[in-house]
């Protein structure tokens, strides 16, 4: 596999990463997952989950538009 | 007895139900007119790998491609079958609402990369360090400023790309150093593959990736 394809494999991993762990239905919960010996996130105080690279980078403010049928 | 929350769905019977994750049973709760489906552990897993997360993303996956679901944020636990139908019922009129927005609909993710590094990372010319310093900090504002234009540019492009089949979208502008657009895209299920043969997969200045269809991970925000 070349160099780029690898890059792209995390990348895609990375986005899928990032939708699984900080996107969906929240109710209530507490754990700590590790991946590749880095715990990516803790989730505390039942609603507050977030990955660790969220809480230090704070992301431009996503942009969403929405069309009803 | 916990239990791991893989989605939140309809009531509609899934003919092939997923096994639960790491080989657990898979249990399905009812309430009124929604389903919930969770992994039911005896004792509860304090540290999951990139194993799980993938094996929650296949779970949730199979379900999508049978029903219409709402994926749970990973991981989330409740303590027992009571708990997750008391869950249901609570909060049963936005889990309903957040069933239409999604019914019928799947996710594509749209990943824009740069294809060069950013002009800012290299160094100008200058005489005097201090010149040099204050070019490359104005290097730097410029630089950014106009990469910042042009992934919205991008976004604009997608969304004409996408066209009529675009429902719901969803863009982050230049998260990173490396990325220029991360999308989410929320089409019809059954529009989802000519969706994605539409978008290219380079443009002069950028790397194209497109993933999914996903279950609508982004478009189940109920919090």
């Amino acid at each position: 596999m070349s160099f780029s394809a690898a890059r792209d494999d995390e990348m895609s991993l990375l986005e899928l990463a990032d939708r699984l762990l900080n996107r969906g239905v929240v109710l209530t919960g507490e754990a700590t997952i590790s991946v590749a010996g880095v715990d990516l996130i803790y989730l505390g105080l039942n609603v507050v989950l977030s990955a660790v690279e969220n809480l230090k980078t704070p992301h431009a403010a996503p942009a969403s538009r929405r069309r009803d049928d | 007895m916990r239990l791991l929350l893989h989605a939140v769905a309809t009531t509609e019977p899934v003919a092939q139900p997923p096994v639960g994750l790491r080989g657990q049973p898979l249990i399905v709760v009812r309430h009124a007119e929604m389903s919930a489906y969770a992994s039911r552990f005896d004792t509860p897993v304090e540290h999951f790998g990139r194993a799980d997360l993938l094996a929650h993303h296949d779970i949730v996956s199979g379900l999508s491609a049978q029903i219409d679901v709402l994926p749970a944020r990973f991981p989330t636990w409740l303590a027992d079958e009571d708990a997750l139908r008391g869950e249901l019922e609570r909060r049963q009129a936005d889990f309903g609402a957040a069933l239409e927005r999604v019914r019928g609909r799947v996710e594509i993710a749209v990943t824009v990369l740069w294809a060069d590094e950013p002009d800012d990372q290299r160094p100008p010319e200058a005489p005097t360090p201090g010149r040099k310093y204050l070019l490359g900090r104005q290097q730097a504002f410029t630089g950014s400023d106009k990469r910042r234009a042009r992934g919205r540019q991008l976004a604009d492009e997608l969304e004409y790309l996408v066209g009529d089949d675009l429902v719901e979208i969803w863009h982050q502008v230049c998260p990173s150093t490396t990325v220029a657009l991360s999308s989410a895209v929320l089409v019809p299920r059954a529009s989802a593959e000519d969706v994605k043969t539409r978008i290219p997969r380079a443009e002069q200045d950028v790397r194209i990736l497109i993933n999914g269809p996903w279950p609508p991970y982004t478009f189940a925000d109920v919090v």
